[in-house]
């Protein structure tokens, strides 16, 4: 065991440009500080990034990286991050997929890799325990995400090899291109883009090594007594097994907070086509776990009929529905099913993928982009096949679908002609399927938050259920700030969200101090992890403001903050300006950040002993 | 005596195998007799889809009585109902991941 247990002690540098790798230890100082995942990537990139780089340029990392609990039995550790500096936002960004990539890279003995540099000519990387290869990929370049792993495992004669690899959207630098391993996404930020300018096609894992704790029979009943309360809850042992995330999709619509076309209204009067209960009995062949997860929540579908019919997919997760159903005003599943699966052979985050179509597709109704402009395209609400034939133009960034891989935010700036109203994004990320004008709380962590347009930040799950009133505005900067502890937490230790109900909701708790102690053994308590998580943030922070992040671009998509939803029970609520401001005055006085400028003051950063940030905003 | 519509959503909806539902409820029932009702009418399956069988206790979610919010851990479920309210019980799983 390393000093502390769970952590394989050590990363991986790959140097791109010179085909060379060497390793980086771990020290004690940092394992404490900054825990794992989340907390090393932002600590690696913030040390290691110049401010200014250009995102798609030869100076910009990737950082994959695990906790410590990855290659263990604590429930959702099949879960890993990607970090790099999005080319969508400009600004630290941090992705997750579960699956079993993150626990195999631990079994090989790294808790993390770096890629850097750029190479000339396609190429990828094998890492079979200490042993490290550049390999030409020339013969992967164009293949799909699915293809390339299945080639690799072949001709490596490696079937269980972990995978992680981009599609041609990647290689096509659409700056929401995503890095799939199996068929699970890191979705969000571009970081597929990232490695494809680096000409990087895959990143092969394979291990043998062990991840010890300190004290296996202590280790084993905790881990037992949290599998029989995640299987007796009923989200985690009851709902999420029977319906997966699609389930919220009826009850989102019940609200009235169910994005439709292009968050034109919230109410989608075809809701009960894209539920979770007809996907089940229309779609779902069998049910799917990460690794070392007793949810079972991903559905594998298979569309037995019409025009789609042939279509396997995992998925497709609520997120994905409201992307391309309701909100591009689609009440097709089986279409539905086939956007998802494009959408992961070419390596596209769903979600902003949606997103921009949805986009484009009410500056075509509103006559801001003429036909001509959209390749001739029928791009009405509701177009199946345009829906379908815009996304393979994005991934190929092809006549108008060059336009829309730079993002919604970019794509409406160069349009021009009032688009921007339209562009619903925050930081130039695009909005995922929860309502900021529905849920107070959510919409001030998500307009904090370092990554923008993001539903894992500001998290709408507590408001949703009734824990927290979702109408109101008191208390949502603690709030805010308890959620944003408890995803910064979850992400550097490597959980699922999925664990909420369980492991705590809107804040930490002593449920994550035992997993992370039981694994580790480091003894820390609470106060301490709250203090880690608010190290973490605070860096992630001050990476952006280092990078030019300023208080005004804390703010909600135009259409939030000016547009009321026009109908159904959540009708009239927005997010006016003003209100946001008020929100934000207190969330940055608790934060400990000037209220002027947004950027965490001197006693913050030296509170958490963040010393470098103090040297680099307060020169 | 009066009639309420229960309305089902997500898994909810699987178990009881019905959208909707129509329960006679006598005057000065509320939320709490409701969810009694449908747990004895729809058996233990759906009692464990909203209820944690090993705390006892309900899962947290909302329950829409016309277009008021009701939580069921911080609500008021001796809300009383009256003949021809619609009840909404929502999935016990906020969404977002």
């Amino acid at each position: 065991m390393w000093i502390y247990g769970g952590y394989a002690g050590k990363f991986l540098r790959l140097d791109l440009t010179n085909k060379k790798h060497s390793t980086v230890q771990l020290t004690k100082e940092v394992a404490r500080q900054f825990l794992g995942g989340n907390g090393f990537g932002v600590k690696i990139l913030y040390d290691e990034l110049k401010p200014g780089i250009d995102p798609l340029g030869p100076e910009n990392k990737v950082v994959f990286a695990a906790g410590p609990i990855q290659g263990t039995m604590v429930p959702t550790a099949g879960r890993s991050g990607v970090f790099t500096k999005s080319p969508l936002t400009g600004y630290f960004f941090d992705s997750y997929a579960g699956g079993c990539f993150g626990p195999e890279m631990k079994y090989a003995g790294w808790d993390g890799i770096i890629v850097e540099g750029q190479s000339k000519t396609p190429v990828y990387v094998t890492v079979f325990d200490d042993k490290v290869e550049f390999k030409d990929a020339s013969h992967l370049w164009g293949k799909n995400t699915f293809e390339t792993q299945e080639i690799l495992r072949k001709d490596l004669k490696e079937p269980n090899a972990q995978i992680a690899c981009i599609g041609p959207a990647g290689e096509k630098l659409v700056r929401f291109a995503c890095t799939i391993w199996g068929a699970r996404a890191a979705g969000r930020g571009g970081s597929g883009a990232v490695l494809g300018s680096k000409k990087f096609k895959a990143l092969v894992v394979r291990g043998t090594q062990d991840v010890e704790v300190p004290n296996i029979e202590e280790f084993q009943r905790v881990i037992t007594d949290q599998i029989e309360r995640i299987k007796a809850n009923p989200g985690t042992g009851k709902a999420l097994p029977s319906l997966g995330t699609p389930g919220v999709t009826t009850t989102q619509n019940q609200l009235g907070i169910l994005g439709t076309r292009n968050w034109q209204t919230e109410v989608f009067e075809e809701v009960e086509k894209i539920s979770g209960e007809a996907m089940r009995a229309k779609m779902v062949v069998r049910d799917r776990g990460c690794m070392a997860c007793p949810i079972y929540c991903t559905k594998l579908s298979y569309v037995k009929a019409g025009p789609y019919a042939g279509t396997f997919d995992e998925g497709p997760e609520y997120e994905t529905i409201f992307a391309y159903g309701s909100n591009c005003g689609v009440a097709s599943l089986e279409m539905i099913a086939k956007a998802d699966r494009m959408s992961d052979e070419y390596g596209l985050d769903t979600i902003s993928t949606g997103a921009v179509i949805s986009f484009a597709m009410e500056c075509y109704e509103k006559g801001i982009l003429s036909k001509e402009e959209v390749d001739g395209l029928d791009l009405r609400f509701g177009n199946e096949t345009a829906l379908l034939q815009l996304l393979e133009k994005i991934a190929k960034r092809e006549g108008v679908g060059d336009l829309l891989a730079e993002g919604a935010a970019r794509a409406a700036k160069k349009i021009g002609r009032g688009a921007e109203k339209y562009a619903v994004t925050i930081k130039g990320l695009e909005n995922a399927g929860h309502s900021p004008r529905g849920l107070k709380g959510y919409s001030l962590g998500m307009i904090t938050s370092t990554r923008g347009g993001s539903h894992q930040d500001g998290r709408p799950t507590g408001e949703r259920i009734g824990k927290v009133d979702r109408k109101t505005l008191e208390g949502k900067p603690e709030y805010a700030i308890g959620t944003q502890r408890l995803t910064t937490i979850q992400d550097s230790m490597c959980v699922c969200r999925m664990t909420e109900g369980i492991y705590g909701l809107i804040d930490i708790t002593n449920e994550h101090m035992n997993i992370i102690n039981v694994v580790t053994g480091m003894g820390l308590k609470l106060p301490e992890i709250v203090d880690i998580a608010d190290r973490i943030w605070n860096l992630e922070r001050a990476f952006n403001c280092r990078e030019g992040h300023r208080r005004e671009h804390d703010v909600q998509a135009i259409r939030f903050m000016t547009e009321p939803i026009p109908e159904g029970p959540s009708k009239g609520m927005y997010c006016p300006p003003e209100e946001l401001e008020m929100l934000k005055d207190k969330y940055y006085e608790l934060r400990g950040w000037d209220k002027k400028t947004g950027i965490p003051t001197k006693e913050t950063l030296s509170r958490l002993g963040l010393t470098e940030a103090i040297r680099d905003l307060y020169k | 005596m009066g009639k309420v519509k229960v309305k089902l959503f997500a898994h909810l909806r699987q178990a009881a195998g019905v959208k909707e539902v129509d329960i006679e409820i006598d005057e000065g029932e509320t939320i709490n007799d409701l969810i009694g009702k449908l747990t004895r009418r729809f058996g233990k399956d759906f009692e464990d889809r909203i209820r944690d069988p090993l705390t006892g206790s309900l899962a947290p979610f909302l329950i829409m009585v016309g277009r008021e919010e009701i939580s069921s851990v911080k609500g008021n479920l001796n809300h009383k109902l009256r003949d021809g309210d619609t009840v909404s019980l929502l999935e016990p799983v906020g969404g977002g991941w």
